[in-house]
């Protein structure tokens, strides 16, 4: 089953996607994009989960976290100039319960709008 | 008169399998012809930051980076991309931004001089571009890449 309009989902943002002036829309694009639950996992937790997992090599750093709202999400698929019907699925795997995915495939276009609506989290 | 070797003792000491001499190729890195120019090139046209970021993404993101699912920089991608900054002619303040993608691709972007962002991301086939003042989203073949600098900077 989906997840719910109302819950907050994470992105991790590293090395390779944030160069310190701008984000990389590819953090969105394409299909089967990662994200993770707020609801399971706390923000504050997820800077060490992301950073035991995702900082490989180590020269790639965990530089910000972004946050976006399901339901603000869902919005801007559907009210962009090709409208995409986006969902969040579950899909826990054994380093991060709370890891869902966006099946749909995420244009450049749409990419960039998701991009811009993300509230980015540093540390 | 003859002299007769020494016949090399055995060590007391061994070298594990993977530190042996047999094991570790010498042979010395030279720099490919024209990789000098080509990193000369980056420097000149996208400036340290991106010059920097290319050296990361080539020497340190192996298969698998990231997640696991993380590919390494796709060595036609890499040409595509050097061949688009050799026709690329960027204002003076650009200052573009250069990423890696999942797929093992580079990603361009910058913020154009009449407005709004533009992106190309260099993939083994082509470039992938979008300028966000026209509202406009393609892929074009390697073979047009030249146009398409000059299309995505005009």
């Amino acid at each position: 089953m989906s997840i719910g309009a109302e819950e907050e989902i994470a992105r991790a943002i590293c090395t390779d996607k944030w160069d310190g002036i701008r984000l990389s829309p590819s953090l969105f694009k394409g299909a089967n994009t990662s994200v993770s639950r707020l609801v399971l996992i706390s923000l504050e937790d997820h800077w060490d989960l992301f950073r035991r997992h995702l900082e490989k090599p180590p020269e790639r750093k965990l530089e910000r976290i972004g946050q976006i709202n399901v339901g603000r999400l869902q919005e801007i698929g559907r009210t962009y100039k090709d409208p995409v019907s986006i969902t969040v699925e579950p899909d826990p795997v054994q380093w991060n319960p709370a890891h869902a995915i966006i099946p749909q495939n995420i244009t450049r276009g749409l990419a960039n709008k998701i991009c811009d609506a993300l509230t980015i989290h540093a540390q | 008169m003859t002299t007769t070797i020494p016949v090399a003792r055995q060590g007391v000491y061994r070298f594990s399998d993977d530190l042996s001499e047999d094991t570790i190729p010498f042979t010395v890195s030279a720099p490919n012809p024209g990789e000098i120019d080509r990193e000369n090139l980056v420097l000149r046209k996208l400036g340290v930051r991106c010059w920097g970021r290319l050296y990361h993404f080539r020497n340190y993101y192996q298969h698998g980076w990231g997640d696991g699912h993380g590919r390494t920089l796709s060595p036609r991608a890499l040409e595509i991309f050097y061949r688009f900054i050799e026709e690329a002619a960027f204002p003076q303040g650009i200052n573009p931004s250069l990423f890696l993608t999942d797929e093992g691709h580079l990603e361009l972007c910058w913020d154009s001089q009449f407005g709004g962002a533009v992106q190309v991301e260099f993939t083994p086939s082509g470039a992938e571009y979008f300028i966000e003042r026209l509202g406009s989203e393609d892929t074009v073949p390697f073979t047009e890449i030249s146009v398409l600098a000059k299309r995505v900077l005009a």
